[in-house]
């Protein structure tokens, strides 16, 4: 504030005033100290949430959570004991900022995007992509997500194409639903895409493009390959971890395990001389207790299993 | 923790007008982080609210860029600003029931015959200085408003006149009352203290 306001009564104000009047009410003005005020959020948090209305295109109402970074509107989790971890980071450059939303082991979510498409993310599962899909009040040219895990969107139409990122893929989308599965880890490392319904292109690192059409088209992506393998399967066999179902087709049980311990939120153990490179499949089309699956994975191996504090422990039998 | 922006007299709100009639995304950022504070500053002098005030001036500039291309340049940016927040602010207190801020009213003056009836010592200034700006906040509405946008919101008597919707004679009257109110009230402090 400049000195001039702050000590010295306007010229302006009061100037057919008694002299003496003028003169009391000088001081007064004088005497007005700082002004007292309220304590206030700084500014690129309000900014922050600025665009955010402005994208949203209608003003908030007072009572949401407006000092919070919230997801998008609408989250259903189908988990009994779901919760979403959600962390925002401030990029380095300008007013772009990521969206991180995981599903914790255990659990299954389903997240709504800033362009209206949705994704249900599967246990451990995490998916990053840029706030609004906006830098500033600017639209991004793509709608751009990056997955680790397993997750079926369900894109909304739109001018823009909907891209999913993977470590070893890239999808791209024009109004469609599909499975994407990409795991790093000891067993299963690669990224499958399952089509479900619409159109999807899966491009590989080495430039190789898979285009499916058809419901139940598979494409795999496997980490030490790097080109695209096609397969088909059921779609109810694709989705069915949406129904807490549990399906894996020919699989390493090494990666079965793993999926196992996400899906149920338990640490699986297993002794050394237990092969998990072996591979099986498992069709549970809706919900299955996790000892039930342990129960017939130890019986078709030749396996045993035990509780642990943490879980289960399998060893040869 | 006053606004980190520049003096006003370092903003060029003409020029920053005519680039955000154009949607200049820039200029409405250089506006937000210029402004808001004090916007909100303003609110909460009308509204006490400390959330309603940030949600009253979120909503006025998600007004202003939605109307951008309307503004006119040659009419002062800041009265337009302080226009809307305060008409805003004035909205609320019309939906909300009026008893409550009464009841706002009557907790400040307990506590201010409380400081006045405590006060032994000679006048202290600041203590002074706290009472004055309490009284300000509890002035006649027009008085009030024009008292802190000429004081402390900077605006001249042509910008406040725009932003109330008075004559800029009226303005000067709004603010002389208010400063002899407000003398008033420190004579009669004065006396009461004194041993």
């Amino acid at each position: 504030m400049s000195e001039r306001r702050i000590s010295q009564l306007p010229d302006e104000i009061g100037r057919d005033l008694h002299p003496a009047e003028r003169a009391e009410l000088v001081d007064v003005w004088a005497r007005l100290g700082e002004p007292s005020t309220t304590r206030m959020r700084d500014d690129s948090q309000a900014w922050e949430d600025l665009q955010r209305r402005i994208a949203h295109g209608k003003a908030a109402r007072p009572h949401l959570g407006r000092r919070f970074v919230l997801p998008p509107r609408r989250l259903i989790a189908i988990a009994i004991a779901a919760s979403v971890l959600i962390a925002a980071s401030i990029a380095m450059l300008g007013n772009t900022r990521s969206t991180v939303i995981t599903a914790e082991p255990g659990a299954i979510t389903e997240h709504r995007l800033p362009d209206g498409s949705s994704v249900l993310l599967n246990s451990g599962s995490r998916i990053e992509y840029r706030s609004r899909f906006h830098r500033g009040l600017v639209a991004e040219r793509r709608r751009e997500v990056r997955l680790h895990g397993e997750a079926i969107f369900d894109v909304a139409a739109g001018h823009r194409t909907f891209v999913v990122e993977t470590l070893h893929a890239r999808v791209t989308v024009e109004g469609t639903r599909f499975n994407v599965r990409s795991w790093t880890g000891a067993h299963d490392v690669g990224t499958s895409v399952t089509l479900l319904s619409g159109r999807v292109r899966v491009h590989a690192p080495d430039g190789s493009v898979a285009l499916l059409e058809r419901p139940g088209d598979v494409s795999r992506i496997d980490a030490d390959r790097e080109s695209i393998e096609r397969l088909s399967v059921e779609i109810d066999r694709a989705d069915a971890w949406t129904r807490r179902g549990f399906v894996m087709e020919d699989a390493p049980i090494g990666a079965i395990l793993d999926e196992l311990a996400r899906r149920h939120a338990v640490t699986i153990e297993t002794a050394a001389n237990v092969d998990l490179a072996a591979r099986m499949s498992v069709f549970y089309n809706s919900d299955a207790d996790v000892r039930t699956i342990l129960q017939d994975i130890s019986l078709a191996r030749g396996l045993t299993f035990s509780r642990t504090s943490v879980g289960f422990l399998l060893e040869t039998g | 923790m006053q606004s980190n922006a520049a003096s006003d007299e370092a903003v060029d709100f003409t020029a920053l007008s005519a680039r955000l009639k154009e949607s200049d995304p820039t200029a409405f950022e250089v506006l937000f982080r210029h402004l808001r504070r004090r916007l909100v500053a303003f609110v909460w002098a009308l509204v006490r609210d400390a959330d309603v005030a940030d949600d009253i001036v979120q909503d006025v500039f998600v007004e202003l860029w939605a109307g951008r291309k309307r503004i006119d340049a040659d009419r002062s940016l800041k009265a337009l600003l302080y226009r809307m927040a305060r008409n805003r602010a004035y909205n609320h207190l019309r939906d909300r029931k009026t008893r409550r801020a009464k009841g706002d009213m009557i907790r400040t003056e307990m506590r201010l015959l409380t400081t006045s009836n405590g006060h032994e010592a000679a006048l202290d200034a600041e203590m002074l200085g706290e009472a004055l700006n309490r009284w300000l906040l509890e002035l006649p509405e027009r008085r009030r408003d024009a008292l802190l946008l000429s004081r402390y919101e900077e605006l001249s008597h042509a910008e406040i006149a725009r932003v109330m919707d008075i004559s800029p004679r009226t303005v000067n009257n709004h603010i002389v009352r208010a400063l002899r109110e407000l003398n008033e009230r420190l004579t009669r402090y004065k006396a009461t203290a004194q041993p």
